[in-house]
């Protein structure tokens, strides 16, 4: 424990939306600097405390040895998570979700890691977790953590939006009454993504919040459109059945077909959630294109293309 | 031998041919040894006193030329590296402050601004300078001044200029027009979190002469400590020379400057402070402003001075001992008040009994192992109160909840409570062997201190919490790891015995991992984080439904 080290970077409790839209990493310089990726409300993410279903999970055989891929889903999308080669500490709970998944569980777990970005040749960023610790916690504790998760996301939305009202400085941050946490990452936020629209956020926090009230228990929540330019007041009409899915492939295959790399997970859902499918069916349509058709492939996890 | 004076007493023999050699060299060494000055910028005080009969202006003429040194206008064309400069100057600040040498003497010093080009319109340049030469009479802020013999200081890459005990200051012109750094007063909050000059409206509160005594035994400093006040707070200050005003003074001050000792800022007036009387009869009054400076608990920082506090007692404990062949007696005392609990020490015979509610004048604040204390002098410091400000506390129960983020913010105390999800569960937890000498956690069997010792048994847990904003390094020892685990230590140490010690950190790290635990006891807050020494640990469940509306109700979330 050496004093250079510096402090430890408190874990932000942060929904999957935030992350997975936040595109502008930080790297430490010294030895023991700490990372970043920046999101658009201006949280500095180098760790993070995150929650929910485990989505997929699979091991993979790397040169320095066995680690772990998964995704994690909470009420707003997806987290890529991994476990590194050199963790061994924590392969022994990974090889136990595995077997769990694999079996078909469906089970919620709690993950604290750190926060990692991957830069695509065409300068695409896109974000994912290496995990540190995580443990299966029951429904209550991920209500729990839906409501400190919203909490804590709301007060970042309430910082957004009156840095939008103060000039970008850290005085007029500061005596406008911004915590002083938030200040560094609001002036890079403003600086990279300009002019953020929250709503997408604050429709998580509420959906969260209604989830931890009881008000409307997960696996029943009509799946909201998981768009930038959404409005929470215009949901979307859902389709259904044989329509839907024909809808949902012709959506997909369009979007990688306009696209000239890897198209990443949550863009498809977006992209199918805009076209009025749902997440449960959009997924389904990726798997079987990928796995029954054979029309698309995943080259790196997380990502497709065209076949 | 070669003598690294030689050239130098060359010099000053040639400039004093009837000089005894050898006794210019005593003299180099003296400056070199005791005053830490090279021999380079030592040659002209050092021919002064050779020649202190002779005062020649021919010869002082010669001589400054025999010392190669470089004349400048600028500061901009001085080096890094430029010794023995020859500038003018006009003096913007001085301000003497103790400065401690390496050798751990204390030596007064000065510091402040100078400005280049002082008769030129063109725009002057501002450096720092230090005056390690006590030229005080010759520094006046608002002069003109040749700098000759200085020499030129680079830290940090910012540049300075050192004016040497064996530097000329020629006044040029006298400091009428005094060019003092005017700038708005501050309220004491705001320059509170400042360093350097400021200006400041403020009431003095409480004034008193004091000394400072010199480390190298070479004398006494005359000084005025004491406090000023304003609605916003309060601080304490140290004036050096003289100090003209009564207690209840409504004074403003130009020139001031804050220092930092310890935790604690202080200012700091010279006589190139202005101060004068200040009119404002909305101006808090005296009995407005005692009220508010009154210290609580949760206040006092290391380094404060002339703390006035309120504190109800818990226990007394009095040890005597000697010292200079004097038996003398200290009181260690644990107080609380509504803000929280720590420790007072009494280094004078005093009657205490628990329960007692007492108020304290002046006293000062000491950290003890992190946590600041409160530190009196004399008994008579202390008056016992009739009646408690606030309804009697009850030491079982009494503790102070805290955030992470506002331990993290206001500093070492005890006495708090504060919670956070369990993140991480170090792989040390469990039995650990101590030193039996200074509780020390032992090496493979070796204390740094103590080398080899038999080792005693001792069970503690080491976790980190964190609430989302701000984390902790907790410390539970054995009773609280005990109650909490629901077990004893000879239970778990044979538990280990069998399965090895990482089963025990894995069912702990299955059972803590994520959950919320409350804890109570004493933070100590440094530049590495915050620690925390758990008297106890609970397991907190929160109820989502609750925890949901305080959300929404915080921020207004309709939904």
């Amino acid at each position: 424990m050496g004093g250079s080290r510096g402090q430890r970077q408190p874990a932000l409790r942060m929904f999957a939306i935030e992350f997975t839209q936040s595109s502008l990493p930080i790297v430490g310089q010294g030895e023991f600097d700490p990372s970043f990726v920046v999101s658009r409300l201006g949280a500095m993410t180098s760790r993070m405390l995150v929650a929910g279903v485990i989505d997929n999970m699979e091991r993979r055989d790397t040169e320095s040895g066995p680690g772990y891929r998964g995704r994690l889903r909470d009420s707003t999308g997806l987290h890529m998570f991994d476990i590194a080669p050199f963790n061994p500490e924590l392969h022994a709970d990974a090889e136990e979700i595995l077997a769990r998944f694999e079996r078909g569980d469906r089970f919620v777990v709690l993950m604290m890691g750190r926060s990692r970005h991957y830069e695509t040749e065409d300068g695409g960023v896109f974000t994912s977790i290496r995990s540190e610790g995580f443990r299966e916690i029951d429904i209550s504790r991920y209500h729990v953590w839906l409501a400190r998760t919203a909490d804590a996301t709301m007060r970042r939305i309430d910082a957004h939006r009156k840095s939008r009202e103060l000039d970008a400085s850290e005085s007029s941050f500061k005596s406008g009454g911004i915590p002083l946490d938030l200040i560094p990452g609001l002036l890079k936020s403003k600086e990279h993504y300009g002019d953020v629209d929250d709503s997408v956020y604050e429709v998580a926090v509420m959906r969260a919040i209604s989830m931890s009230e009881g008000i409307a228990p997960p696996d029943e929540t009509p799946l909201v459109e998981v768009n930038v330019e959404a409005s929470p007041k215009a949901p979307s009409k859902n389709l259904a059945g044989e329509e839907a899915t024909s809808k949902a492939q012709e959506a997909i295959m369009q979007c990688l077909a306009s696209s000239d790399g890897p198209v990443d997970y949550d863009t498809l859902i977006r992209e199918c959630a805009s076209a009025g499918i749902v997440r449960l069916t959009a997924e389904e349509v990726i798997d079987d294109l990928r796995d029954v058709q054979a029309l698309i492939q995943e080259p790196e996890f997380g990502f497709f293309e065209i076949l | 031998m070669t003598d690294e004076y030689d050239t130098y007493i060359d010099r000053v023999l040639a400039e004093v041919p009837d000089a005894d050699r050898e006794a210019v060299r005593e003299e180099f060494a003296k400056y070199h040894v005791q005053f830490r000055i090279e021999p380079e910028d030592a040659v002209r005080s050092i021919m002064k006193r050779f020649q202190k009969n002779d005062t020649d202006a021919t010869i002082q003429t010669r001589m400054d030329s025999m010392v190669s040194s470089k004349k400048v206008e600028k500061f901009s064309e001085l080096a890094s590296d430029d010794r023995n400069v020859t500038v003018e100057v006009a003096v913007v600040t001085y301000t003497p402050r103790m400065q401690k040498m390496k050798t751990g003497e204390e030596k007064q010093i000065a510091f402040g601004w100078i400005e280049d080009l002082p008769f030129s319109n063109e725009e002057s340049t501002r450096w720092d300078y230090k005056d390690w030469g006590n030229h005080s009479a010759n520094l006046s802020p608002g002069s003109i001044v040749r700098l000759e013999g200085v020499s030129v200081n680079e830290w940090n890459g910012k540049r300075s200029l050192n004016i040497n005990q064996s530097s000329r200051v020629v006044v040029l012109q006298e400091g009428g027009a005094v060019t003092l750094p005017t700038s708005d007063p501050v309220d004491i909050s705001t320059a509170s979190t400042m360093e350097g000059p400021v200006s400041l409206v403020a009431r003095v509160v409480a004034a008193r002469p004091d000394q400072i005594v010199k480390k190298d035994g070479s004398g006494t400093i005359d000084i005025v400590r004491g406090r000023l006040a304003d609605s916003s707070g309060q601080m304490s200050f140290l004036c050096w020379g003289e100090f003209n005003h009564e207690v209840g003074a409504l004074l403003r001050f130009e020139g001031a400057n804050i220092r930092r000792f310890r935790d604690t800022p202080e200012v700091n007036f010279s006589d190139r402070t202005k101060i004068e009387v200040f009119r404002d009869a909305a101006f808090p009054d005296m009995d407005e402003l005692a009220s508010q400076t009154r210290a609580s608990i949760a206040d006092i920082r290391d380094g404060m001075r002339g703390v006035d506090i309120t504190v109800q007692i818990e226990s007394i404990e009095t040890r005597t001992f000697v010292r200079d062949g004097e038996e003398r007696s200290l009181t260690s005392v644990r107080v609380l008040d509504p803000s929280g609990r720590c420790k007072m020490t009494v280094w004078s015979p005093i009657e205490l009994e628990s329960g007692q509610v007492v108020s304290v004048q002046e006293a000062r604040i000491r950290a003890f192992q992190g946590t600041p204390d409160i530190t009196v002098d004399d008994a008579t410091q202390i008056t016992i109160l009739d009646d408690s400000p606030w309804e009697k506390i009850d030491p079982e129960s009494h503790v102070v909840e805290a955030t992470l983020g506002e331990l993290r913010r206001n500093g070492s105390r005890d006495g708090i409570q504060t919670e956070g999800d369990v993140l991480a569960i170090r792989d040390d937890c469990g039995i650990v062997l101590r030193c039996p000498e200074c509780r020390r956690v032992l090496r493979e069997g070796v204390c740094a201190d103590h080398n080899v010792v038999e080792g005693v048994e001792d069970l503690r847990l080491r976790l980190v919490i964190d609430d989302g904003l701000a984390t902790a390094n907790v410390v539970v020892g054995r009773a609280a790891s005990e109650k909490f685990l629901e077990t004893d230590m000879s239970t778990i140490q044979s538990r280990i015995t069998e399965e090895g010690a990482s089963g025990f950190v894995q069912e702990l790290q299955n059972r803590l991992f994520g959950q919320r635990l409350s804890i109570k006891g004493r933070a100590i807050v440094d530049d590495r984080g915050t620690m925390l020494m758990a008297d106890s640990i609970v397991e907190k469940s929160g109820d989502p439904v609750a925890i949901a509306a305080e959300v929404r109700e915080r921020w207004g979330v309709v939904l």
